[in-house]
């Protein structure tokens, strides 16, 4: 060590903090390429958190001007549209490596018995991140953003005796407005983002207490990986390879600003909200009017609810998993949500 | 109550706390909870509003325009009706448009559609469009609450 490094050590300990890390072992199997998307996610959250906070410098969320403070940002700010297109592309890349690290730890059974609360941490923060899709979507204050805000803010009204309530609260009055924005941008750029770090904090030390799970029938080679530095430079190289992919994106296909909100104005045709709550928009769409005389999107809501309710309480349901057995059932009600993911997504786009 | 339970000086201190927290705590989560509430604003309410002048509108056309903040679509047929509904698609909320070529209104969010009669014919739509009273004054039109 030099006499720098010896005088930061003596001050922040780091010698410990390295030793610890090299003795924490990541388990090494022939499915261990999926433990990565984790470590992807929190990458590509930390861009949001960058490029969200340098947007803010030039961002506006009022009506009259957040249209065109984005416009200002695009096409007057030196690299304002590539930064946007981090953001916008980021945001993607994020809510698909958590999905893509949700369904893996769920077929690899990692949510079972101790580890139910990194399951229930990991599937809040699932829907911290599509909160901040939604949010964020109705931002730059563009016509497709308007009407997807309104259908997103109109679908919980048919919630039993608190759903008048709710979207009073989501909208801040009784339409999309001013204060719907202000309201969205408060969650967007706080409320969220604190519960998020909170809840990624939560992850994190769950993940240090237990370690990293085994799928069960699996054995895995002697010795792992160690954690620093052979884990670390894993981890980079997936991280570089996310940059790259995000770099690409964001490059070739900059997004692009729509017409700024006339309230006045009939919904575009072949509005679409994004590709994440496309399962959501495609099973409202093909669902009739009325079911069974109640409001279809009553029936969805409580559908909707009863999927989330389920999917938290899967660590308390997979019994099996707990004893470390396979049940093959929670194999194939993973597929069945994969395949309905896939085929609302692909019939929304084609149709 | 129970005479002989004993109470120790921590545990009357922890009570004395659990109490003290409670109640400073409830009153603040409800001044929270009326907060996030959005208040309820009495706006002046216009019983009637003029739409402008009929001969604006062609034929087989029609324009949005706002009455008591809501959005209301009004519409001249080929036979020289004219008929206030509102624009809010009884679906999701989206602002319907009329479609000349199919005479029909179309909400372009899920595909629900509405005839000139503003019933729900096709999609997601639970009911018909909301109709409006239409009243023609010296060309004027006047829309006002059915």
């Amino acid at each position: 060590m030099n006499r720098f490094s010896l005088w930061l050590d003596e001050r922040l300990h780091l010698s410990t903090l390295i030793q610890f890390l090299s003795r924490k072992s990541v388990p090494r199997h022939k499915h261990s390429f999926w433990y990565i998307f984790g470590g992807l996610a929190l990458f590509f959250f930390l861009v949001q958190l960058i490029t969200g906070v340098l947007l803010l410098l030039y961002y506006s969320p009022t009506p009259e001007t957040a249209n065109e403070s984005v416009r200002f940002i695009e096409s007057q700010v030196p690299y304002g549209w590539f930064v946007r297109s981090l953001h916008a592309w980021s945001a993607n890349l994020m809510v698909a490596t958590v999905l893509v690290h949700l369904f893996s730890t769920y077929f690899m059974r990692a949510y079972r018995r101790p580890r139910e609360l990194m399951w229930v941490s990991g599937l809040t923060l699932l829907l911290v991140v599509l909160g901040f899709g939604f949010t964020g979507y109705l931002l730059p204050w563009d016509t497709t953003a308007y009407f997807a805000t309104q259908i997103g803010t109109e679908i919980p009204r048919t919630i039993p005796v608190i759903g008048e309530l709710v979207v009073q609260i989501l909208r801040g009055g009784d339409y999309i407005a001013g204060e719907s924005l202000k309201r969205l941008f408060a969650l967007h750029v706080a409320i969220l983002p604190l519960v998020s770090l909170g809840l990624i904090g939560l992850h994190l030390t769950l993940n240090q207490v237990h370690g990293t799970s085994i799928p069960i029938g699996v054995t895995p080679a002697r010795p792992g990986i160690p954690f620093f530095p052979n884990y670390v430079y894993r981890d980079m190289i997936a991280w570089t390879l996310g940059l790259m992919l995000l770099l690409y994106l964001s490059i070739l296909f900059p997004v692009k600003l729509g017409d700024k909100v006339d309230p006045l104005a009939s919904a575009p045709l072949g509005i679409k909200p994004e590709w994440y709550f496309l399962t959501l928009y495609e099973t409202l769409r093909l669902v009739p009017g009325m079911i069974l005389g109640i409001s279809s999107e009553a029936v969805v809501n409580v559908g909707v609810v009863a999927v989330i309710l389920t999917a938290f309480l899967i660590p308390f349901l997979d019994q099996a998993a707990g004893l470390g057995r396979s049940n093959r059932l929670f194999t194939v009600l993973g597929l069945i949500a994969i395949a309905y993911m896939i085929v609302a997504v692909s019939l929304a786009y084609l149709t | 109550m129970n005479p002989e339970r004993h109470i120790t000086r921590r545990n009357f201190l922890s009570e004395a706390l659990a109490s003290w927290v409670f109640i400073t705590f409830v009153p603040l989560l409800y001044a929270l909870i009326r907060f996030i509430i959005p208040p309820n604003i009495r706006e002046k309410i216009m019983e009637v509003i003029n739409a402008g002048k009929y001969t604006d509108i062609p034929f087989n056309s029609a324009k949005i325009l706002r009455f008591n903040k809501k959005a209301i679509i009004l519409v001249r047929t080929e036979q020289d009706q004219v008929k206030a509904y509102s624009a809010v698609c009884t679906h999701l909320g989206c602002i319907v448009e009329f479609k000349p070529d199919q005479r029909l209104f179309k909400c372009n969010c899920h595909g629900s559609e509405f005839d000139l009669t503003g019933k729900n014919i096709a999609g997601p739509a639970p009911s018909p469009l909301k109709p409006y009273r239409v009243e023609l004054k010296e060309d004027n039109v006047l829309v006002s609450q059915a």
